[in-house]
């Protein structure tokens, strides 16, 4: 064989060398095509698997909010849920032939530090999988926020402020009316109020729910009140639902030149549309013979075991004038009660010490406004528990 | 110069005729395989395009709320303390986005808060 063959075997070569090269390049095209399919099907996957998650973790806490259904005990392992492309609907434990994807809930308390302090926080965890992708989304229950949290009161002195902006709860926001230490009591001082005294002044705390831990004490102490704003002075509770831990009225009379002091309360529901409830809606739980209105719509207060009392204060001129009625305390036989009140139903502090002073009991106070229909006592088994209204609290997205 | 041009080594016409055909035969069998590659990571980046419109209208419907259909089934479980059959229904609207491949489906609760 002559040497000048081998230049055939060189074309042959470089055709063999381009065999390597396409075929290199051709795979490696193919493999990464490849790749990309799959990571388009498992975006899919997952964009799927993410929003049956959150179907899971919404259905449960929709159930867990609506006050109609019964909330599970804790821990709990729902059945897997099932969402059928072919049928368009999602069901439960019975699983279709064809489906989308299984989604598996459990809701649990949870320890939560907020504020320094350990909390017990409700948290729904949804996991759905589809194809090979799982996804997981977790809401959990908010702390609730307190009143001082929106600027309504100081937390350590218990003074009420009144911001130029006063801070808005959410629609059904519960808020929790405490002080640090807690008996410290929420009360009406020095600039808590701004306009003239000659025109009756509102304080308003609006929310979902009011949930009180500290006494509503509007004059905290004579000498508070001779500093404190002369005037009408209404303290107004916009909720729903409104639980009180002790409360004081106050009612200081005018001298020369001061005019009244009269620090009341006005039991109002928050604004917006769908708020409290018909007459027609509460008239299985009152007392039959009430007089009640369908027209009007009605929220509920509830007093438990601290003392409701209306204070009529003396100053020291009225001492000297006077002599008596220093501090008169009157107890208004509230405590551990529970009505309905019609929207915007006052309790007037001055109208008790009226009242009071011509010789009557201050329950029978009450007993008027019953029978007017702005107080309708709460038949026991139709009452709510405050434990059960604490756990009402908004979920926010954990994951 | 002639002599050098007729001394000079070069492919016969069956070698060059060879190497053709070789390289022909070559691409014809990779062209295929890279034209398709080359439309597939084409129609991947666009899928992936399409998948996030897809997603930014299903949040949209999402952040909407009222974008869906009314919907409730029934959920259920074992309360685990004491053993008892918890059984619920859940109320609320199926939102459901979807073109010819995929179907993002997601239940939304009565919005209370």
């Amino acid at each position: 064989m002559r040497i000048r063959d081998e230049q055939g075997m060189m074309a042959i070569g470089v055709a063999l060398m381009l065999i390597v090269v396409l075929s290199l390049f051709g795979g490696a095209l193919w493999q990464y095509s490849m790749a990309e399919l799959k990571r388009v099907e498992r975006t899919e996957q997952d964009m799927q698997a993410l929003f049956l998650a959150r179907a899971g973790a919404e259905a449960v806490m929709g159930v867990w909010l609506d006050p109609e259904q019964r909330r599970p005990e804790l821990p709990i392992s729902l059945d897997p849920m099932y969402y059928s492309s072919a049928e368009g609907l999602f069901s439960s434990s019975i699983q279709p032939e064809d489906y989308l994807g299984v989604i598996n809930v459990t809701i649990q308390k949870e320890d939560y530090l907020h504020d320094d302090e350990v909390t017990k926080v409700t948290v729904i965890e949804s996991v759905a999988t589809v194809g090979s992708i799982t996804r997981t989304a977790r809401l959990m229950t908010h702390p609730h926020r307190y009143g001082h949290d929106l600027a309504w009161y100081s937390d350590e002195t218990g003074r009420i402020y009144q911001p130029t902006v006063p801070a808005r709860s959410a629609p059904n926001e519960l808020i929790v009316m405490r002080t640090n230490p807690q008996e410290t009591g929420i009360f009406i001082g020095q600039n808590s109020v701004t306009g003239s005294s000659s025109n009756r002044r509102t304080i308003p705390f609006e929310a979902g729910h009011l949930v009180f831990e500290s006494p509503l004490k509007l004059a905290k102490s004579t000498s508070n009140l001779h500093t404190s704003p002369s005037g009408n002075v209404d303290v107004a509770l916009m909720a729903e639902v409104m639980f009180l831990q002790g409360l004081e009225l106050a009612y200081m009379e005018g001298l020369l030149f001061s005019s009244d002091k009269n620090y009341s309360l006005v039991l109002k529901l928050p604004s917006g549309e769908n708020r409290g409830q018909k007459g027609s809606e509460i008239r299985s739980n009152i007392a039959g013979g009430q007089v009640l209105s369908d027209e009007h719509l009605y929220g509920e207060v509830y007093f438990d075991s601290q003392p409701v009392v209306s204070e009529k204060f003396s100053g020291w001129v009225f001492l000297f004038w006077r002599g008596v009625d220093l501090d008169a305390t009157y107890p208004l036989g509230l405590s551990n009660k529970a009505f309905y009140f019609r929207d915007g139903t006052r309790l007037d502090a001055k109208a008790i010490h009226e009242h009071v002073s011509g010789g009557n009991s201050a329950a029978s106070y009450f007993d008027q406004m019953a029978d007017a229909g702005l107080l309708l006592p709460i038949l026991e088994e139709a009452q709510l528990n405050r434990e059960e209204l604490e756990e009402i609290q908004p979920f926010f997205w954990n994951q | 110069m002639d002599k050098e041009l007729k001394t000079q080594d070069g492919f016969t016409l069956i070698e060059v005729v060879v190497a053709i055909v070789i390289i022909t035969a070559l691409v014809a069998t990779f062209a295929p395989l890279i034209v398709s590659s080359v439309e597939r990571i084409q129609w991947a980046g666009q899928r992936t395009q399409e998948l996030y419109t897809i997603r930014g209208t299903m949040e949209k419907a999402v952040a909407m709320g009222s974008a869906g259909e009314d919907h409730s089934f029934t959920i259920r479980g074992i309360e685990s303390t004491t053993d008892t059959e918890f059984i619920s229904t859940a109320s609320g609207k199926l939102v459901k986005v979807e073109d010819d491949r995929l179907e993002l489906v997601t239940f939304l609760a009565p919005r209370v808060w």
